[in-house]
């Protein structure tokens, strides 16, 4: 059953609010989403050190009162690295994930409404490029561009968008078929009118629920990209980055890449629980079990 | 049943298009390198220019970008993916050695996530609410979200360095492959069990289960012969799509653990700068990726006598 009314309406808004606040979990994983993001905005204020300052006399330490989750194999703050970490991640989740459901909302709007030829091409590159493995295709676009926190986000947007293209053309292709498009049709009202004030809006909820889910993609591509030297170059600070550098000292010094794997996984968790969360309590059929 | 061999026939005229669109992308992304490749080819040596041209003309590097595409397709379709200018050898030769154990690794890390989650999301359906239920759909779901190199580190600290029960890296034997493939696995196998429990939990409620009860059946036969059966239709799919993800999963799984696969292969060759073969990599790993998926959908075709119906009809 396709929804035929706009999410922007204050019930629907209050409705999924309401089943959203009954699910636990996903509340939780909203908080936790929340502090990441004021840690990352506030990283100058709350990091106690600055994350590149090298301390050599004092390298490889376990958590201290110095330095409360240790320090690296340069000396450096492990929670100041973590914290400033948080901004990179978010950076290339949020802008990754925009940039390829910008591209996705207008390849499977143009798809799925107008149709015809150009419909057709774009859906042939869709089914192409999702016939690629996604991450070895980011690691081979971040190949060429070489490493750098603007290359990972370009990579990821290039390798993301065509799953949303494909669900986004689905959605599209039900609501062509609604009366109430067929009535602003009767009114003369024109195609790209009706995709911006008609199909877009009752397309946001899907979109909304995927991107949450795609954030976590993001982030843990960002760490693998990272981790392999693709991603993050030094000194800047990445949590993929800091887990690749301390794998070589985590045997002796296991803090190394403990707190950095820990904030990585929370984080990825915090985004599919919320992203699963907004899935059930944006789908009306599952709201009313 | 000629239907089904038309379904089949138009499936592998699309993997042409597909083949011919994959083979356009990795070249294309060659061609968009930075960089002059004759250069990359022949790094900080000091070469005089009329060798550099001849080996520009030699590589075809001369000529339009379509005539070179063409020349590439045609080197592919024989066979020939060029030379690694490292090693001096085929590109093919290392891609044929390295390729098999990438593939037993990923083959061993689905058995891993296909047990395991298979397991875990049948107990989890017929406990629907209850506490084990919710501890391994919470577990599956952490499982899920921890990258896998994030895994493999834990299972080397746990089981090779504490306990000492396994080999840290290499390969070799069968206790070499034992961690990776549970690094590799266990993220896959959190999502097949919340699949496994969905796509159960449909079946459960279906009339021909509550028939099946209703004429004397032991709950194990229900459960083999009416439940899982069904349910199992949807999770191949799933298993399928999976594949692809497991063979990008071995690029960290393959660096951690030292393993000679497809993965290492080509992530030393980035970091070298050789793109001859992670251009041969990626069109391998997606032939591979693209023909998998096509064996899936065959499969689904054939297993599920309702799509089975559907396509002889659409067909």
């Amino acid at each position: 059953m396709q929804r035929a009314f706009k999410l922007t309406s204050k019930s629907e808004l209050y409705a999924i609010f309401y089943a959203l606040k009954k699910n636990k979990p996903a509340i939780i994983s909203l908080g936790v989403i929340i502090i990441l993001c004021l840690t990352a905005v506030l990283a100058d204020f709350l990091a106690p050190r600055d994350p590149a300052e090298q301390n050599l006399d004092y390298r490889l330490k376990p958590p201290n009162t110095d330095y409360l989750l240790g320090t690296d194999e340069l000396g450096r703050c492990i929670l100041s690295r973590i914290i400033y970490g948080s901004r990179v991640s978010l950076i290339v989740g949020i802008i990754s994930v925009s940039v390829s459901l910008g591209i996705g909302i207008t390849v499977g709007c143009i798809a799925g409404y107008f149709g015809g030829k150009i419909g057709t091409i774009l859906m042939t590159l869709v089914d192409i490029t999702l016939s690629f493995p996604g991450l070895v295709l980011a690691i081979g676009f971040a190949a060429l561009l070489g490493p750098g926190i603007n290359n990972v986000m370009l990579a990821l947007s290039l390798v993301g968008w065509p799953p949303y293209a494909r669900v986004i053309r689905g959605e599209t292709l039900a609501l062509r078929e609604k009366q109430f498009i067929s009535a602003s049709k009767a009114i003369g009202e024109s195609g790209l009118y009706i995709v911006l004030h008609h199909i877009i809006p009752n397309i946001i909820s899907a979109a909304i629920v995927m991107a949450t889910l795609g954030m976590g993609w993001a982030i843990i591509s960002e760490a693998g990209l990272s981790f392999i030297g693709l991603g993050i170059a030094p000194p800047e600070s990445s949590w993929g980055l800091m887990i690749s550098t301390g794998r070589l000292y985590f045997l002796y010094s296991p803090h190394t890449i403990i707190f950095p794997c820990l904030f990585l996984s929370l984080t990825i968790l915090s985004f599919n629980i919320l992203g699963d969360g907004l899935r059930d309590a944006l789908d009306p059929r599952l709201r009313i079990r | 049943m000629a239907d089904i061999k038309g379904y089949i026939l138009k499936r592998l005229l699309l993997l042409v298009v597909v083949f011919i669109g994959v083979t356009a992308l990795t070249f294309t992304l060659m061609s968009l390198t930075p960089g002059d490749p004759v250069l990359i080819m022949t790094g900080t040596r000091p070469i005089n220019p009329e060798h550099l041209q001849a080996l520009r003309e030699m590589l075809g590097l001369d000529q339009p970008v379509y005539v070179q595409y063409f020349k590439y397709l045609w080197r592919v379709l024989h066979g020939n993916l060029g030379m690694d200018f490292r090693t001096g050898r085929p590109v093919i030769d290392e891609i044929m050695e390295a390729l098999p154990r990438t593939l037993l690794l990923a083959l061993c890390g689905l058995s891993v996530a296909v047990g395991i989650g298979i397991s875990v999301g049948t107990i989890s359906a017929l406990k629907q609410y209850s506490i084990s239920d919710r501890i391994s759909m919470f577990s599956s779901l952490a499982l899920a979200s921890i990258p896998n190199f994030v895994l493999a580190l834990t299972l080397i600290y746990i089981f090779a360095y504490y306990f000492r029960l396994l080999p840290v890296a290499g390969s070799g034997s069968v206790k070499h492959i034992i961690l990776p493939s549970l690094a590799l696995g266990l993220g896959t196998s959190g999502l097949i069990a919340r699949f496994t429990r969905t796509s159960i939990l449909e079946v459960v409620r279906q009339d021909y289960v509550r028939t099946a009860r209703s004429k004397g059946l032991s709950e194990r036969v229900v459960l083999v012969r009416h439940i899982l059966k069904n349910a199992l239709i949807s999770i191949i799919t799933v298993i399928g799509l999976q594949f692809g993800y497991l063979m990008s999963g071995s690029f960290f799984i393959e660096i951690i653990f030292a393993y000679p696969g497809i993965g290492r292969l080509s992530v030393n060759a980035i970091m070298d700068k050789n793109f001859t073969v992670v251009q041969g990599v990626l069109l391998v790993v997606s032939s591979v990726y693209v023909l998998v998926n096509l064996v899936v959908d065959i499969l689904y075709v054939y297993i599920d006598p309702r799509i089975r119906l559907a396509k002889a009809e659409e067909g």
